[in-house]
């Protein structure tokens, strides 16, 4: 099953990130630690590693969006595999 | 690394012992940042050959102590890794029976004293052990594992001193990171080698390249041989480096970029990787099923740990006090 990669807990107060850049595109193959994407708290910018080892299927947002901790940005599994809409 | 005089036995414990740390940490990493595992945490990950190194010249009736980051000298000690993930995941089951954490991991059966989270305060620990060792006639051993930041508390220097002046069979061992915390060593101390701080004590000083086990284990040895001799203490410096965060949330952003690169070329399980494969001494294929093997067990250890049962609220008046280790 696809597994989702949400945004960690990044520290006491922060709420939300930018996402700077990314660092895979879809189809590329992803090992557990991988950077995903680059991201932007209000007091650094960090890697966020993947949680889940296969193919990047699906991003949810672009660069420069700003979104939420936990929240879903992509999906990572198997080639091919169906993710949710 | 010099000329090999030791059995493959040997050498694969070390490499397995090494890897059995890098992945028990890689794997409770990916579940905190999951959000599977609360709480925070130090982890080890680039510093498992001075855990392994220093561990496998001691007995398993020695003793030691460790810090806020003390996974790998668990590990090393042999702590058994279901109780440590137990206790990570706040189980009955865990090693502390749950109330300990990441940072007060430890098992008396095992030799390894819980772990004390306040820099430096484990080393006075390891220093009363030590001389209860020499009261009680009993040919055993203490090691106090401590990072750099940890030598310029008082405790070290008053540890220290004592464990000099009465000889006591004591190991003091610092894993000189280059950071406490996001401060470089050169910042806060002013000896060009923290083994140096020996001197004023009249105890021997030995820096060592810390991400060699096998040079680690030589140094151990015969610092531990000192210590049963009833020569007294020793203070030996680990070269290492960290390669993850200080703690969870921590991205690193102090260590500049081309050191970390250099880092992760002398981590340790890949130049050790690289010695006993570039000496015929084993194959990769070998080595790489001791990884699939491990990788294997600790799933199952996490799936386990995932399963226990919580304690209950009345446990917390339990184990207030101990009559005697
Ligand atoms: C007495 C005390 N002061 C401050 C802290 C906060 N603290 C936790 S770890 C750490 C840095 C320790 O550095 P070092 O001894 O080099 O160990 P390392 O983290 O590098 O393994 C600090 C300042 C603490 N736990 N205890
Ligand atoms: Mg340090």
């Amino acid at each position: 099953m696809a597994k989702e990669i949400k945004v960690p807990d990044l520290g006491v107060n922060v709420e939300t990130v930018v996402i700077l850049k990314w660092m895979k595109e879809v189809g590329d193959e992803v090992k557990m630690g991988d950077v995903l994407c680059e991201v932007e708290t209000d007091k650094a910018a960090t890697d966020l590693e993947s949680v889940a080892k296969g193919v990047l299927l699906k991003k949810l947002f672009d660069e420069g969006a700003e979104v939420e901790k936990d929240t879903v940005i992509a999906y990572v599994g198997e080639a091919g595999e169906a993710v949710p809409e | 690394m010099s000329d090999n005089k030791y059995s493959l036995e040997f050498l694969l414990e070390m490499y397995r012992k090494m890897v059995l740390i890098r992945q028990f940490e890689d794997r409770v990493k990916f579940l905190f940042l999951e959000g599977i595992m609360p709480g925070t945490i130090h982890q080890c990950q680039g510093q498992e050959a001075s855990a392994v190194g220093v561990c496998m010249a001691l007995n398993e009736d020695d003793v030691i102590t460790s810090t806020h980051r003390p996974h790998g000298h668990a590990i090393a000690k042999g702590v058994s890794i279901q109780s440590m993930m137990d206790e990570l995941f706040g189980k009955i089951t865990g090693c502390c029976k749950g109330k300990g954490g990441s940072m007060h991991i430890g098992d008396l059966d095992k030799g390894m004293i819980p772990a004390v989270a306040i820099v430096g305060g484990n080393i006075p620990l390891a220093t009363g052990a030590a001389l209860a060792f020499k009261m009680r006639k009993e040919k055993r051993v203490a090691v106090s594992f401590m990072g750099d930041g940890a030598t310029n508390e008082g405790a070290f220097h008053e540890a220290v001193n004592m464990g000099a002046i009465w000889n006591l069979p004591v190991l003091y061992v610092v894993e000189n990171n280059l950071y406490g915390a996001s401060t470089p060593v050169g910042m806060v101390v002013r000896t060009k080698n923290i083994s140096d701080r020996a001197a004023i004590y009249d105890i021997p000083g030995v820096t060592v390249d810390g991400n060699d086990p096998i040079a680690v284990y030589e140094a151990a040895q015969e610092a531990v041989a000192r210590a049963r001799r009833g020569e007294g203490p020793t203070l030996l410096e680990l070269m290492t480096y960290r390669i993850t965060g200080h703690s969870r949330r921590d991205p690193a952003l102090y260590q500049p970029k081309d050191e970390k690169q250099r880092a992760k070329e002398n981590e340790p399980i890949g130049r050790f990787r690289k010695y006993l494969v570039g000496n015929d001494l084993t194959s990769a294929d070998v080595l790489d099923k001791i990884d699939a093997e491990i990788e294997e067990e600790i799933e199952k250890v996490v799936v386990q740990a995932q399963k226990a049962a919580d304690p209950k609220p009345e446990d917390a008046l339990e184990d207030m006090f101990v009559e005697s280790i």
